[in-house]
């Protein structure tokens, strides 16, 4: 009976449990984390891995670059018992590495450099200068690669310097920084392309050389450019040596600063004036400068500062039978974020653009290189190198593992005549995908200015006018009131469900660059739903305001109306305004990362309009501690500033 | 991931202001004496002599030429005179002393500042470590009472051998605090090195010593002394030497009060008005005074007092706020800025001094920075040092030559210029050199310890490692190559290099010959051997190996380079044969690369 009793118990309480994981299962939808795992490489004790470089073997040995000028080779990379060997030293800054014939390939400060182990020892002996390129000796000269071009070329990039007193203005001192040197085997260099700023993200993709760039000065935001000879991708520093007999293009500076004032202002005593953003003026943006500027060429795809990634890294092709659904689309590093964000590629009307998508965040330092394993793990090369970044750690080599299971994503978004096509990894519920109120689109632009970033603008919501959900529900076609030529469109599917699981999605936003719209046959209303539950609800809502006899259950619940702005909002709302305004990108909670902490900054007892003024007009010369000063935030709605102040201030 | 300029605000002006403040003192001379000549030396036993010119030959042991005349000092002892001590005729208590320094081969000697504290003069040559009788140590003491073998004791071994090669001239400069003394004449503060370079490189800072080495003049501590240089060890010879004295007291703050004031305060408020939250007396501006939490001010007086007359600069700083100072109740600095600098001048004697702290917000430290400069101090004396002030100083990052026999990085050369295509090669003998790869010269040269590389892997970094041991500047000429009939418009063009048998090849076209250039570290220590050879040079080419003001040769083979300090030693019957011949500005030794040549670089 005793026993019987403890059974009935065990059975009432697994039961009660099994209930209970199912109810929480229902609730949360899974994460990144929950299908891609970062696994630890071990190391020797004391190893720095300041990666600037990955490339794997035949064998499968991987090959290991950093900052301190060494090269690994790395014997069972993915074991539990890797084997570091010290296969050379005492590089400059090596940024990039290739294997190629029994050889090494790396890019120096000064030099392209071919590395050798004549003698079979294991350690390099020969070390082979390819191609030697000038540098002034600025510390931000820093140079990337190689990457192997179709032809057996390789591809290096090299970073620009700066002014002395104008140290915010990139400038090339000496012939071919800021721009992509193309360098035979036999060493024989080819100016490629120029408009370089700080071009730490060389890649190939589908054979095509394709590059990241960083925000900064004329660079309104990261993004990732196809690269064909002559191009000019937007800083005109490299433009200083167009006038070069082998230089592939001829625009020259003064015709550049015709069409994107270069703002040389000097104060009263003769001293440079430092542009800054201002926020009431006429601007242009790049696209608007390509109509006189024809040699500009348009990022295939941005990707939006502080959203994605806030120094662009390595862009990487995801090779066939790799990451399941995503094969054939393109990984990119950032260092700032230590993340990866998934980047779809389509060509429209002959050039290339396309959508980036989170992927996955967490990694211990700033993600610089990738290279997949054998295994089809991925190895993850890391640095922040004094720029900070939320990974807490300096530097480290990590491995991202999929647990072959499909998440729940956006597989593509491509651009049709009158809209979006959405396709997704697993079929969705089709309630919420008939249901327009799951969609949002909003599209913004980028100021051209010599000013350090620029703040997304021109900021206008596109009205979706239909959806229609594919028979299998693997795919959704948005139809798009006014897509806007040029303009990055912000495609959110919040209210999107898997049809099995009623998960959402485990990365709800896309960001598609739309250079070109694609002429073509535009989708009939036939099959098309217009049904938009918000929609539905405001008219009840006003019918039950117009007829106050009416049947008390069709009102509403007052869900989310904000009282007092001093009253500090839920978390939940402050974290999607954190993100939403990319505070996340630098600040944590509780902790330091590239800026103070939010528990930091309360300690110093500013009013929440004091901060409000502070998210607008920052003062880095409070935080002296701190290396990269806080660009100035105006595209923060005031209401939402106060919110963030207000939930700052209850930190104290 | 390169994202942004170093920017303006990474080095706070707190910082800033402090490295240039606490911790780099600018020395401004009060007193200077020069001893280059025997008559500021008491009589000795005839083996030093005054002379215009001097030259030793390594190969032979403890002589020095010399062609008398004036300007430095040589001691040449005989067979029957063994030689005696130079002491002078002055004595000195706190000083600087700077001197050039010639040894013999296998010579030894020592300078005693005031006649008791030794630093050891010695040909060191080649070792890779030194100890504390080597050149640069400070001597050891000595106890008769103790058994043989423990008899030395509390000798300070330099911090690397940076010595040079004998007849090469070597630059010492110390920086000396006599022992301190009170009424009774007990001594109060040992005597002290508060820095001793050689050849330009820092090997002792902040060494206290408790008492004299062995060999001093008395037994005991004493408040004034001469400087002595040894003369009965051998042959040596000294030039430019120089001791700057400092003997006026420093400046004093006494009878220091406080009181404190709630508040954030920008400016000078009306003091009679506010309620004062404490007060008290304070033995020094250091000792800590408790404040209320929050924004406060804290209200000093007390009195300045001035051994000298004279102009001073005046800087403080409150990192946590701002700061206001008056003497004689005068306002010399306005409150706002954190950082404040006035330049006064003040009469010798007691001044009223009073000094504001305003602590502004509460998140920073609390504290003070207070120095005084002046041309009659010694350097910058520190009147207050905020203990808590946070700078990250980081750790160093010293270069493993085990872990990285050879580096490249941009180096900075003393000339000003910036490589850009260096590399830096060591060897476990301590002798070390970097090599342009952009023009093919051998530029510099050291011993001592290899590189520092926290500028260039510490932070962003700025791609520049530091020699750590004594450099010798060779010289980075655009131009090597010299010919009479060849013509080619071909670039330089490197080609890398080939790490072998414990050196490193180098590989460039330059003029359109292929050029190897095998260099490795001497197995004694003394320097580098070469050797170069140009494939397909048929016609008449020369190549410079030194440049120099003056070149003087020693004898058939060996070379010396005056002013830059090394030696060039090459075969007297290779086919090399070495011309010296002047250029613009000096002079350069010449040599035909027809032949594979072969030389040796001795430092």
């Amino acid at each position: 009976m005793k026993i019987l009793k403890i059974k009935h118990l065990f059975l009432y309480i697994s039961c009660a449990l099994a209930f209970f994981f199912q109810a929480a299962i229902a609730q949360e939808s899974p994460m990144e984390e929950d299908y891609y795992k970062i696994m630890k490489v071990s190391s020797p004790e004391g190893t720095l891995l300041e990666v600037g470089g990955l490339a794997m073997m035949p064998n499968g040995n991987l090959g290991i670059a950093t900052r301190r000028g060494e090269i690994f080779i790395v014997e069972n990379p993915t074991s539990s018992t890797p084997y570091f060997r010290r296969f050379a030293s005492g590089l400059h800054e090596i940024l990039g590495l290739v294997y190629q014939d029994g050889s090494w390939y790396c890019a120096q400060r000064g030099e392209l450099t071919k590395l050798t182990d004549t003698n079979q020892d294991g350690v390099a002996d020969m070390y082979e200068t390819v191609y030697s390129w000038p540098i002034s000796g600025h510390y931000h000269e820093y140079s990337f690669g190689p990457k192997v071009g179709k032809d057996g070329s390789f591809y290096v990039s090299g970073n620009v310097a700066f002014g002395n007193q104008e140290w915010w203005r990139g400038e090339s001192r000496v012939p071919y920084r800021g721009w992509v040197m193309k360098i035979s085997p036999n060493g024989s260099m080819e100016p490629f392309a120029t408009g370089m700023r700080s071009p730490a993200g060389l890649g190939i993709i589908d054979g095509e050389l394709f590059y990241t760039e960083n925000q900064g000065d004329y660079i309104g935001s990261g993004g990732l450019w196809h690269l064909e000879k002559g191009d000019f991708t937007g800083h005109p520093a490299g433009l200083a040596w167009t006038g070069l007999e082998d230089s592939p293009l001829k625009l020259t500076p003064a015709e550049f600063d015709a069409v994107v004032d270069p703002r040389k202002v000097k104060d009263e005593n003769g001293r440079y004036i430092k542009p800054e953003n201002v926020v009431d003026e006429e601007f242009i943006t790049m696209y608007m400068a390509k109509e006189k500027i024809p040699q500009i060429k348009l990022p295939a795809v941005w990707l939006p500062h502080g959203i994605h990634g806030i120094s662009n890294a390595e862009p990487l092709q995801i090779p066939k039978g790799h990451l399941g659904p995503f094969e054939g689309q393109v990984l990119v590093g950032d260092q700032g974020q230590s993340k990866i964000m998934r980047v779809f590629l389509e060509k429209v009307n002959g050039e290339y653009q396309g959508a980036s998508i989170d992927f996955r965040s967490g990694f211990q330092s700033g993600v610089l290189r990738m290279a997949f394993a054998p295994d089809k793990s991925l190895f993850v090369g890391e640095t922040n190198r004094g720029w900070g970044s939320a990974g807490e750690a300096n530097e480290g080599l990590q491995r991202l593992v999929w647990n072959n299971e499909t998440p729940f994503e956006m597989r593509t978004v491509k651009v049709m005549p009158d809209g979006f096509e959405i396709e997704f990894t697993k079929p969705v519920d089709v309630k919420s995908a008939e249901d327009l109120a799951s969609y949002a689109i909003q599209s913004f632009i980028y100021k051209y200015h010599p000013v350090y970033g620029s703040p997304p603008v021109n900021i206008q919501d596109n009205k979706i006018s239909g959806v229609k959900v594919s028979e299998n529900g693997m795919k959704v076609r948005l139809l798009v009131e006014d897509l806007r030529q040029y303009y990055i469109h912000r495609i959110s599917l919040d209210g999107i469900r898997e049809k099995s699981q009623s998960h959402s999605l485990v990365h709800s936003t896309a960001y598609y660059t739309l250079n070109n719209i694609p002429s073509g046959e535009k989708l009939s209303l036939l099959g098309v739903s217009q049904y938009n539950s918000i929609a539905e609800q405001e008219k009840l809502k006003a019918e039950a305001a117009k007829n106050p006899n009416a049947n008390a259950e069709f009102a509403l619940p007052a869900t989310a109306v904000t009282s007092k702005t001093e009253d500090v909002p839920s978390l939940e709302v402050i974290n999607a305004l954190l993100a939403k305004n990319t505070c996340t990108a630098c600040h944590n909670p509780t902790k330091r990362q590239v800026g103070p902490s939010y528990t930091d900054i309360a300690k110093r007892k500013y009013t929440n309009e004091q901060i409000v003024d502070l998210i607008y007009n920052p003062k880095p010369e409070n935080w002296p501690d701190y290396a990269t000063p806080m660009a100035s935030m105006p595209q923060v709605p005031k209401p939402e500033a106060l919110k963030i102040a207000a939930y700052i201030n209850s930190l104290k | 991931m390169i994202k942004f300029p170093i920017n303006r605000f990474a080095l706070p002006l707190s910082c800033l202001l402090l490295t240039g403040f606490l911790d780099n003192p600018i020395l401004l001379a009060q007193e200077t004496a020069d001893l280059n000549s025997l008559s500021k030396f008491k009589p000795n036993s005839g083996t030093w002599h005054e002379a215009a010119w001097a030259m030793a030959d390594i190969s032979q042991p403890n002589v020095i030429n010399f062609e008398k005349g004036e300007g430095l000092i040589v001691n040449q002892p005989t067979k029957k005179n063994n030689g005696q001590d130079l002491v002078s005729v002055e004595e000195f208590a706190d000083i600087d002393l700077e001197m050039e320094i010639m040894v013999a081969p296998k010579s030894n000697s020592g300078v005693y500042l005031m006649g008791q504290y030794e630093v050891q003069i010695l040909d060191s040559w080649g070792k890779p470590t030194a100890r504390a009788g080597d050149m640069g140590g400070i001597y050891e003491r000595w106890d008769e009472s103790k058994p043989d073998g423990r008899k030395g004791y509390q000798g300070y071994a330099p911090r690397q051998n940076v010595s040079r090669a004998p007849g090469i001239w070597q630059n010492l400069k110390v920086s000396f605090q006599a022992p301190k003394f009170d009424e009774s004449g007990q001594k109060t503060e040992n005597a002290k090195f508060l820095s001793v370079h050689l050849n330009g490189v820092l090997i002792h800072d902040n060494l206290e010593v408790f008492g004299p080495t062995r060999g001093a003049l008395y037994p005991n501590d004493v408040p004034r002394g001469p400087i002595r240089i040894q003369g009965d060890h051998g042959a040596v010879a000294f030039r430019n030497i120089k001791v700057t004295k400092y003997d006026s007291p420093e400046p004093l703050i006494s009878n220091l009060k406080y009181e404190v004031y709630a508040g954030a305060f920008f400016q000078e408020p009306e003091f009679s008005v506010l309620q004062v939250e404490s007060k008290g007396e304070a033995s020094s501006l250091q000792e800590p005074v408790q404040t209320p939490s929050g924004p406060n001010l804290i209200r000093y007086s007390g009195d300045l007092t001035l051994s000298e007359s004279g102009e001073y600069t005046i800087r403080m700083l409150v990192s946590s706020g701002t700061g206001l100072l008056k003497i004689d109740g005068k306002k010399l600095t306005e409150m706002g800025e954190e950082a404040q600098e006035t330049k006064v001048t003040l009469e010798k004697g007691t001044h009223p001094i009073v000094i504001l702290v305003s602590k502004t917000n509460d998140w920073s430290d609390t504290g003070l920075d207070l120095a005084i400069e002046g041309e009659a101090l010694r350097g910058q004396v520190i009147l207050s040092k905020n203990m808590t002030r946070l700078i990250d100083y980081g750790n160093p990052i010293l270069v493993d030559e085990k872990q990285n026999p050879v580096l490249r990085s941009f180096i900075d050369l003393p000339d000003g210029k910036r490589l850009t295509h260096a590399i830096s090669v060591s060897s476990s003998q301590k002798v070390h050199y970097s090599y342009d790869l952009s023009k093919g010269n051998l530029v510099q040269v050291w011993r001592g310890n290899f590189l520092e590389a926290t500028p260039m892997w510490n932070n962003r970094g700025n791609g520049v490692s530091v020699p750590l041991g004594a450099v010798v500047f060779l010289g980075n000429p655009e131009k090597n190559l010299f010919e009479t009939e060849f013509n080619s418009s071909s670039k330089f063009k490197a080609q890398g290099y080939q790490i072998k048998n414990g050196g490193v090849e180098f590989h460039y076209e330059n003029l359109g010959l292929k050029f190897k250039d095998y260099i490795s570290s001497r197995e004694d220590g003394k320097g580098l051997d070469r050797s170069l050879t140009a494939e397909g040079s048929k016609v008449n080419k020369r190549y410079s190996i030194a440049t120099g003001t003056d070149i003087r040769k020693v004898k058939e083979g060996l070379f010396w380079i005056v002013d830059q300090g090394y030696y060039i030693q090459i075969d007297p019957k290779s086919s090399s044969s070495p011309v010296i011949e002047s250029h613009s500005g000096g002079k350069q030794l010449l040599v035909s690369i027809n032949q594979p040549l072969q030389y040796s670089l001795l430092f």
